[in-house]
């Protein structure tokens, strides 16, 4: 019986040992291997194909075959119950079980608990469910953009905490201080006292950036419409359309307070003496949650984790800021970043539509704080606000600005889009597609050629060929002449299903980066193994070097192509 | 001496004269031979054409015209006819449209002439096909075209027929009718209406416009209407194809003036090309406006509202102009990470699966973007 959760009787369920990071026996042998982890923060929405075949080889990379297969199944059919996947997977309950445990170890699956209606002369059932999270599975392949970030700004130290999370999915703090002093073993008991100072320093810097946070609730339970109180019910009236997945999460999600409270986890973490500890205080207490809002259960430790949300929130401030600093100047981007740094406390959301309202002094103060902004004037940072989107008053009194994020976002999304059809077809193709992105409605042919400039007969060519392509939406009309009935076509674009392509094209172009480059690291062992001792000096250098080339190039193509992902996925 | 030299060289003269008045009568009788059409029932028969070197043209014969209007119809059996043009066999001809066929006179039984051309298009100088009816038979002269008849007076006269065919392309006033419509609410035979066209045509009554969507189709408008823009294709279009020299010309120098200027509304840039007159072609106002816009989709300028304040002083404020942007477009264009990548712009990214016949392993885009 699941030992953790009070609600779970299922005898499927697989929590039949609590879940902790090193404790379950077969999680210690699968994380030996395991290089990485992540956490569940987004809605489940329908995945694109390509970027379920992404998961899956992601997955099958650091977890083995038995674990992607698991994951796939989850990816592909959606919510499913243990028996479920047993009998589309027709694996052993064991190898899914465990293979369940890595993946919600590692944050790539959610489990929750939802109260079943009973058949005839049965009881009520409270069945466990297990939901893939496409998006932290993703998020595994941009561990080292995230260790980079940490590195630039906290040093070393923080890095080496930071890297065991993203190596074991979730540790406590216990778990990090071990992991810590085996790393740098030669220690005296002296040191070791400031070792530990050291590792609750830098582990509560992490926490304050908001770098990593408290692992959500393991298995929220969703309680049927007539269990639900009065305030729960509220909260689904306002959100009728959630689905249970969403639902799942949002009640795996911990308050605000409480993702980042640190001080007690810090003093009140050892797993053996907590039985009877009474909580000092709100936050200190929850060490053992409600499932509703979740927690791990009393005898257990505190799990940390990566926050994947802070890092999608900077790597979002980034590419906006390089999108500005392209587009308008170094100036916008330098005013663009102090607002974002103002601010940081504030956003409350990844997908931020505008920024947080700022008077113009903070901005100011913000900039001049920065090495580049330092000889910037307050003309200057008004007249850049002015080229963000910002309306200047003559007179401001009070005046508070913000910017429009959603635009920039918007464009620079556009601008990748625009960039494929001029690279694949041509400017021609270009002109036509970027006025037809202005167009609210249908367009018929001859005003498209009229106003791109493009002769009708060749408009008509690289309309169909960008219909063909997916890239825009055909109608086609009859209208009654004087004389003879004729037929005209008429063109959309349609953002959202193109947008949709264009997301699944990236997810496939990535598949094939790896694809590509496992099976030129594949090729280069196997020729250096036939070669060993044949060649050698400058020419085995130069083919050494040669391959180390190419491995760059697939690689950083890989992370520029992630960036692009992300801008249209995460952003 | 001198009366008798004089005497004597006038004879000689006169001799000469004779002579040659005889090598010419000779001649003339020849030709007249070798031009008449063998008309027993061969296949292939050959006309001497009397010209060569000129444009060469059919005449339509109307047997419904009385005399004197066109070329006088002759009736008769013939079968495919095809002419050649030896170029030493030539001899000035006759005014075209009063040439009479020799064959008329020998009683042969031509009841009409068609030539087929498509829809008068040139005709090569020496070949010509004529199709042959077992009921109705239609021949027709090919000759040189010479100077045209005086124009006759704008319907002034004008034979019923070709004035259906008028009246109908008024109708349609300056949307041009396509040669296929005419004909089908002219109900006109074929030869005839043929000829009326070409009569129209040549009197200057009717022109022919080119169609900026169906350029192979014949397109006939009456010289009272300019074509439509429908027809022309606009202000863009010259003779049927976009103007692109005159664009790019326009575009380079919008630009130009916009760099220099730094900010430009539409009426501005005009007023600056109309009093600077940078482009030696007429432009309207109109016309610069569709350029920068294009340019906005080029990518090359941007499109800002006015705040009225530093580089928009004197502009209203909430005014739409243009501008050059500070950042390099063309290089964010470039640096696209889809673009940067052979899966980005592949055509078979469709077909492309691991493991398939076409593959990441196995791609030979890969082979060739990671050849350094
Ligand atoms: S791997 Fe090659 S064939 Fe496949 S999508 Fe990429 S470029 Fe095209």
């Amino acid at each position: 019986m699941c030992v953790g959760f009070e609600h779970c009787y299922n005898s499927f369920c697989i929590f039949a040992y609590p879940i902790g990071p090193l404790y379950h026996p077969f999680t210690v042998l699968l994380l030996s291997f395991s290089p990485h982890s992540a956490p569940p923060t987004e809605t489940p929405a329908m995945v694109s194909p390509h970027g379920i075949k992404l998961a899956v080889h992601l997955i099958s990379t650091y977890f083995g075959d038995i674990v992607s297969k698991v994951c796939e199944c989850l990816l592909r059919k959606g919510t499913l119950t243990l028996q479920q996947v047993l009998r589309f997977t027709e694996l052993s309950k064991q190898n899914v079980t465990n293979a369940l445990l890595v993946l919600i170890q590692h944050n790539c699956v959610q489990a929750f608990t939802i109260e079943q209606p009973g058949g005839f002369e049965e009881e009520k059932k409270i069945v466990t469910n297990y939901m893939a999270l496409h998006d932290n599975i993703i998020h595994h392949m941009r561990f080292p953009k995230f260790l980079a970030i940490v590195s630039d700004e906290f040093g070393q130290e923080c890095t080496e905490i930071f890297e065991g999370l993203l190596q074991h999915g979730r540790l406590s703090v216990n778990q990090i201080m071990d992991r810590y002093k085996d790393k740098h073993k030669p220690l005296t008991s002296e040191e070791n006292s400031s070792v530990v100072d050291v590792v609750h320093e830098n582990f509560n810097r992490l926490v304050q950036a908001r770098f990593i946070e408290r692992c959500p609730a393991h298995v929220p339970h969703i309680k049927s419409e007539e269990d639900k109180d009065d305030a729960a019910k509220k909260k689904a009236k306002k959100n009728p359309s959630q689905t249970l997945e969403e639902q799942a999460l949002a009640l795996a999600t911990l308050m605000e307070s409480m993702r980042f409270a640190v001080e007690d986890t810090i003093t009140n973490d050892a797993p053996d003496d907590n039985s009877n500890k009474k909580p000092t205080t709100a936050v200190v207490g929850e060490k053992r949650k409600q499932p509703e809002t979740g927690a791990t259960n009393e005898n257990k430790e505190i799990l940390w984790r990566v926050n994947f949300e802070e890092f999608t929130r900077r790597l979002r401030h980034k590419c906006v800021v390089t999108h500005v600093t392209n587009r308008i100047d170094s100036v916008a981007g330098i005013v663009l970043r102090a607002i974002f740094d103002a601010s940081r406390r504030n956003e409350t959301t990844v997908k931020m539509e505008k920024t947080v309202p700022l008077s113009m002094e903070t901005i100011y103060e913000e900039a001049m704080k920065s090495e580049e902004g330092r000889s910037l004037n307050m003309d200057r940072v008004s007249q850049s606000l002015v080229q963000l989107g910002c309306e200047i008053p003559v007179v401001a009194i009070d005046e508070t600005y913000t910017i429009d994020l959603k635009k920039i976002i918007d464009e620079a999304q556009s601008q990748e889009v625009e960039s494929i059809v001029m690279k694949k077809y041509s400017r021609d193709a270009y002109r036509i597609f970027r006025f037809l992105s202005q167009c609210k409605s249908l367009c018929d042919t001859d005003k498209i050629s009229t106003s791109t400039f493009v002769d009708k007969k060749e408009a008509l060519k690289i309309l169909f060929q960008l219909w063909k392509d997916d890239f825009l939406h055909m109608e086609r009309h009859a209208t009654e002449a004087k004389t003879a009935k004729t037929e005209n076509l008429f063109w959309k674009l349609d953002k959202v299903s193109v947008w949709e392509q264009v997301l699944d094209d990236m997810y496939h172009a990535a598949l094939n980066l790896k694809l590509r480059l496992a099976y030129e690291i594949d090729l280069a062992n196997k020729g250096l193994r036939l070669l060993k001792g044949k060649i050698g000096g400058e020419e085995g250098e130069a083919k050494r070097m040669k391959m180390k080339s190419m491995w760059t190039v697939l690689d950083s193509s890989f992370l520029i192509l992630d960036d692009a992902i992300m801008l249209f996925h995460d952003f | 001496m001198f009366k008798k030299a004089r005497d004597e060289n006038a004879q000689q003269a006169e001799a000469e004269k004779k002579r040659l008045e005889k090598e010419a009568h000779k001649e003339q009788q020849s030709l007249r031979k070798e031009s008449m059409i063998d008309v027993d029932h061969k296949k292939d028969l050959k006309i001497m054409i009397p010209k060569i070197g000129a444009v060469v043209e059919p005449v339509y014969i109307n047997p419904v015209l009385p005399p004197g209007h066109g070329p006088t119809g002759w009736t008769g059996r013939l079968s495919t006819i095809s002419t050649t043009l030896p170029s030493s066999r030539l001899l000035p001809s006759p005014a075209p449209s009063r040439r009479r066929c020799p064959q008329s006179a020998l009683g042969c039984s031509f009841s009409a002439s068609l030539l087929q051309v498509s829809d008068l298009t040139p005709i090569p100088s020496n070949k010509v096909r004529f199709i042959s009816n077992s009921s109705l038979i239609m021949s027709s002269i090919l000759q040189k075209r010479k100077t045209p008849d005086p124009k006759p007076k704008a319907g002034a006269s004008l034979p019923e027929s070709e004035r259906l065919v008028l009246n109908i392309i008024k109708s349609r006033k300056e949307n041009a009718i396509v040669v296929t419509d005419l004909k089908k609410e002219a109900k006109l035979p074929q030869p005839i209406f043929n000829k009326c066209l070409k009569n129209l045509q040549a009197s200057g009554l009717v022109k022919e416009v080119p169609h900026v969507q169906f350029k192979g189709r014949k397109h006939y408008i009456s010289a009272d209407f300019e074509p439509s823009e429908e027809v022309t294709g606009g202000a863009w279009y010259a003779d049927g194809e976009l103007d692109t020299d005159f664009i790019e010309v326009l575009k380079n120098t919008s630009i130009k003036i916009i760099r220099k200027l730094k900010v430009v509304t539409d009426e501005g840039l005009y007023d600056f090309i109309k009093k600077n007159k940078v482009v030696r072609t007429e432009c309207t106002s109109q016309q610069i406006s569709e350029i920068l816009r294009a340019l906005v989709l080029d990518n090359m300028i941007i499109d800002v509202k006015s705040t009225g304040i530093g580089e928009y002083h004197g502009i209203p404020i909430g005014k739409i102009c243009y501008r050059c942007p500070v950042g390099d477009l063309g290089q964010s264009l470039k640096a696209g990470a889809m673009v940067s990548i052979p899966c980005g712009v592949c055509p078979r990214i469709r077909e492309c699966t691991p493991g398939g016949l076409i593959s990441p392993t196995t791609c030979v885009y890969y082979t060739k973007w990671l050849d350094f």
